[in-house]
C-alpha cells in the first residue's frame, strides 16, 4: 500500500489556451479531512473531475493508491458532484439498488437509516422531491459508501445554515475513518473546524497546503482570515485600485 | 455490463410495456372494426376508418418514441447530469457503451416485433389471408426449385434488419459524441454531425457499395439465368451488405469510445 | 455546556480546555467512560483527528486514562482533579485581579469588593 493516497505530479488541465489547473504537485495522506479552498474558477472542480476520471489531464498525472484514474480507482472514490445526477425515472429504492449493484462498499442499511431520518420512503419518486431533499438524498448515498476517498464538490454552497449543519454532521458521522474526505468550498469559516488540512487554490495553482493547527499556530489567525488575506488581491474591481476615487 | 443493461431495462420497461400493450390492444379493436367496415353503413365505415387512422398513427408514434428514447438514454445518461454518475461507476467504458447500445437495440427490436405482431393480429385474422400467405410461399419455392435458398434469404433479411438497427444506434452515438466536442450548442452540433455524416455516407454507399452489391446480385445480366441462380446471387449481395454494416458499426464505435475516454467534458 | 471555538488559537487546544472544564465540573464524572472520539467530534462539529489530539492532551495531563478495551475513562485520581481545579481557579483569579488593576483598584480593594459582592 502506498503511503500517500493521492499524488499529483505536474498535473495540468488546459481549456483552450487557459490553464484551469497549472502544474500542480500535491500529496494527500490517509484518514484526513482536507479542505480544497479557493474562489470560484480557481480550479477546484477541475481537480476533482481529474481525480474521478471525468476529465483527462493535458499533462502530468494524478495517481490514487499509485494508480491512474480508471475502473479500480472509481471503485474506491465516492464522488458528490456540484449538481444532481439522478435519472428522473427512478424512485429512491431504485437508486439504492443502483448503488448496491455497482459499489461493493455501499452500506445499504446505513443509507436506509439516513433516508428514514430524512423522511424519504423507498417508493418516493425523485422527480417530485424538493431540491433540498434531493441534495440530502445524494449526500446520504455518497456517505453510505465505505470509500477510501470522498470527493465532495461544494456540498454546502447555497444552502441555509440548518442544512449546512446537517450536511457537515452527516459527513462527520458517516465517513469511513480510514478514508480521506476532500471538501471543496469557498465558504471557509463554515468548514474550518472539521478540517485537518487545507489546500488553497488560486488561478489553478496551489498557493498554500498546510494543516489547520499549523496555520493557527504560526499565523495566529483562523484559516478563514488567512484566506481573505491571500485572496484579497483577487479584486472585484478589475480596472485597478480597490476604490473608485484612486483612479479619478 | 449486465448491470448497466439491467437498469436500462428498468427505465424502459416502465414506459414501454404499457405502450406495447396499448398497440396490441388497438390492433385487436381494429380487427373487430375492420369486419364491420363491409356492412355498407357509412357511419360505421367512418368510425372504423377513424380507428384505423389512430392505429397507424399509434404504431408510428411508438416507433418514434422508441427512437427518441434511445437517443435520450445516451444523451442524458452519458453526456448530461446523469453522466456524473454513469461515468464515475467502477465499470469499463466499453460496458457502459455496449450496455446502453444493446439495451437500446433490444428496445427497438422488441418495439418493431410488437408492431409486426400487431399487424399480424390485424391481417392474419381470417383464414383466407393465412391461406394466401401459404400459397405465395409455396409458389416461390416452386419457382426456385427448393426451399433452402429462400429460407437463407429470409434469415439474411432478418439479420440485416437486426444489424441495421444496431448500426443506426451506433451512428447516433457517434453524432452525439462529436457534438460533445463543441464548447457550446452541443445539441445543434450533434444534429449537424448527424446530417453531414449521413450525407457523406449515403453518397459513399451510392458511389461504391450499391454497384458492387448490384453486380453481385444481378451480374447486370438477368436473362439466361435460372431462378435458382438469381436467388443465389441475391443472397451473395446480402452477405456483402451485412459485412459492410458490421464493419461500419466498428467504424462508428471506436471514435465514440475515444471521444468519451479522452475528451469527455461534462458541463 | 455548548462547544465554543474562536478564531485565534489552534482548535485542539480549545477543545482540550473545554473537555477539562467538563471533567472538573462533573459533567463527565470521575471514573466514568468518556464518549468516543467520533461521538465527541460529531457533537462539537469538529474533525475527529483534532478531537483525538485534544483527548491525547488530556491523557498527558493525567485527566483521562486510555483503556484499549473500554475506551477512555475519566481519571479517578481525586488529587489530580483537585490540582487541575485549583489551577483553573488560579487562572480565573489572576484574570480578575489583572482586570481590576487596569481599572485602578489595588489588590486589597479588589478582594474587598469581591467579598462584598458575595
Amino acid at each position: 500500500m502506498e503511503d500517500n493516497l493521492i499524488v499529483c505530479r505536474e498535473l495540468s488541465k488546459r481549456f483552450g489556451m487557459k490553464y484551469a489547473l497549472d502544474h500542480v504537485d500535491l500529496s494527500i495522506g490517509r484518514g484526513r479531512i482536507v479542505g480544497l479552498l479557493g474562489p470560484n474558477g480557481s480550479g477546484k472542480t477541475t481537480w476533482i473531475k481529474l481525480l474521478c476520471g471525468l476529465l483527462q489531464p493535458s499533462s502530468g498525472e494524478a495517481r490514487i493508491n499509485g494508480l491512474l484514474p480508471g475502473r479500480e480507482t472509481k471503485a474506491v472514490i465516492s464522488y458528490l458532484p456540484d449538481r444532481m445526477y439522478f435519472a428522473d425515472w427512478m424512485v429512491a429504492g431504485d437508486l439504492m439498488d443502483y448503488f448496491e449493484d455497482f459499489y461493493a462498499d455501499f452500506d445499504r442499511g446505513r443509507a436506509e437509516r439516513m433516508c428514514a431520518s430524512l423522511g424519504i420512503e423507498k417508493n418516493h419518486r425523485i422527480k417530485t422531491m424538493s431540491k433540498g431533499t434531493k441534495e440530502k438524498l445524494q449526500l446520504a448515498l455518497v456517505m453510505s459508501r465505505r470509500a477510501q476517498i470522498y470527493l465532495l464538490d461544494e456540498p454546502i454552497a447555497g444552502v441555509d445554515p440548518a442544512a449546512r449543519d446537517f450536511i457537515l454532521d452527516t459527513i462527520l458521522r458517516n465517513y469511513n475513518p480510514e478514508g480521506t474526505v476532500i471538501i471543496s468550498t469557498h465558504l471557509i469559516s463554515d468548514v474550518e473546524k472539521v478540517l485537518d488540512e487545507v489546500i488553497f487554490l488560486k488561478e489553478g495553482k496551489i498557493v498554500r497546503h498546510d494543516t489547520v493547527d499549523n496555520i493557527r499556530e504560526t499565523e495566529g489567525k483562523s484559516v478563514d482570515a488567512l484566506f481573505r488575506e491571500i485572496f484579497r488581491a483577487t479584486s472585484y474591481f478589475p480596472e485597478g485600485g480597490d476604490n473608485a476615487w484612486e483612479r479619478s | 455490463m449486465g448491470k448497466i443493461i439491467k437498469y436500462e431495462f428498468r427505465s424502459m420497461f416502465r414506459l414501454f410495456i404499457p405502450l406495447w400493450l396499448g398497440i396490441l390492444a388497438l390492433s385487436l379493436v381494429n380487427r373487430f372494426t375492420l369486419n364491420l367496415q363491409f356492412d355498407g353503413n357509412s357511419l360505421t365505415g367512418f368510425f372504423s376508418g377513424l380507428v384505423m387512422f389512430l392505429y397507424v398513427m399509434g404504431i408510428m408514434a411508438v416507433l418514434v418514441v422508441a427512437f427518441i428514447f434511445v437517443i435520450l438514454r445516451f444523451y442524458k445518461g452519458v453526456l448530461k447530469e446523469e453522466g456524473y454518475l454513469t461515468m464515475t461507476l467502477p465499470v469499463s467504458l466499453d460496458s457502459v457503451l455496449w450496455g446502453k447500445a444493446i439495451a437500446g437495440w433490444l428496445l427497438m427490436v422488441l418495439t418493431i416485433l410488437v408492431c409486426i405482431a400487431s399487424v399480424c393480429i390485424l391481417m392474419l385474422g381470417n383464414f383466407m389471408q393465412r391461406i394466401m400467405l401459404q400459397l405465395t410461399w409455396n409458389r416461390m419455392v416452386e419457382l426456385t426449385g427448393s426451399a433452402a435458398p429462400l429460407v437463407l434469404i429470409v434469415v439474411q433479411l432478418v439479420l440485416a434488419a437486426l444489424v441495421s438497427t444496431l448500426y443506426n444506434i451506433l451512428f447516433l452515438y457517434l453524432a452525439m459524441a462529436i457534438g460533445h466536442l463543441a464548447q457550446k450548442h452541443r445539441v445543434g452540433m450533434s444534429v449537424l454531425a448527424y446530417v453531414v455524416m449521413s450525407t457523406v455516407l449515403s453518397t459513399a454507399y451510392n458511389t461504391f457499395l450499391t454497384p458492387v452489391v448490384l453486380n453481385f446480385m444481378m451480374g447486370y445480366d438477368f436473362a439466361g439465368r435460372t431462378n435458382a441462380q438469381i436467388v443465389a446471387l441475391a443472397s451473395n449481395g446480402l452477405w456483402i451488405y451485412l459485412a459492410t454494416v458490421v464493419a461500419a458499426c466498428a467504424v462508428f464505435y471506436f471514435p465514440t469510445r475515444y471521444i468519451l475516454q479522452k475528451k469527455l467534458n461534462l458541463e | 455546556m455548548e462547544w465554543q471555538i474562536d478564531d485565534s488559537r489552534p482548535i485542539w487546544m480549545q477543545l482540550s480546555e473545554q473537555l477539562t472544564r467538563r471533567i472538573v465540573s462533573g459533567q463527565y464524572p470521575k471514573g466514568t467512560r468518556l464518549p468516543s472520539v467520533r461521538e465527541l467530534a460529531a457533537e462539537a462539529g469538529v474533525n475527529p483527528n483534532t478531537m483525538q489530539r485534544a483527548l491525547a492532551h488530556l491523557e498527558d495531563q493525567g485527566l483521562a486514562v486510555g483503556n484499549r478495551t473500554q475506551g477512555r475513562m475519566v481519571t479517578e485520581d481525586e488529587e489530580k482533579l483537585r490540582a487541575v481545579r485549583l489551577a483553573l481557579a488560579e487562572e480565573l483569579k489572576n484574570t480578575y485581579l489583572d482586570g481590576m488593576a487596569v481599572l485602578g483598584f489595588t489588590r486589597a480593594e479588589a478582594c474587598r469588593l469581591l467579598e462584598e459582592g458575595a
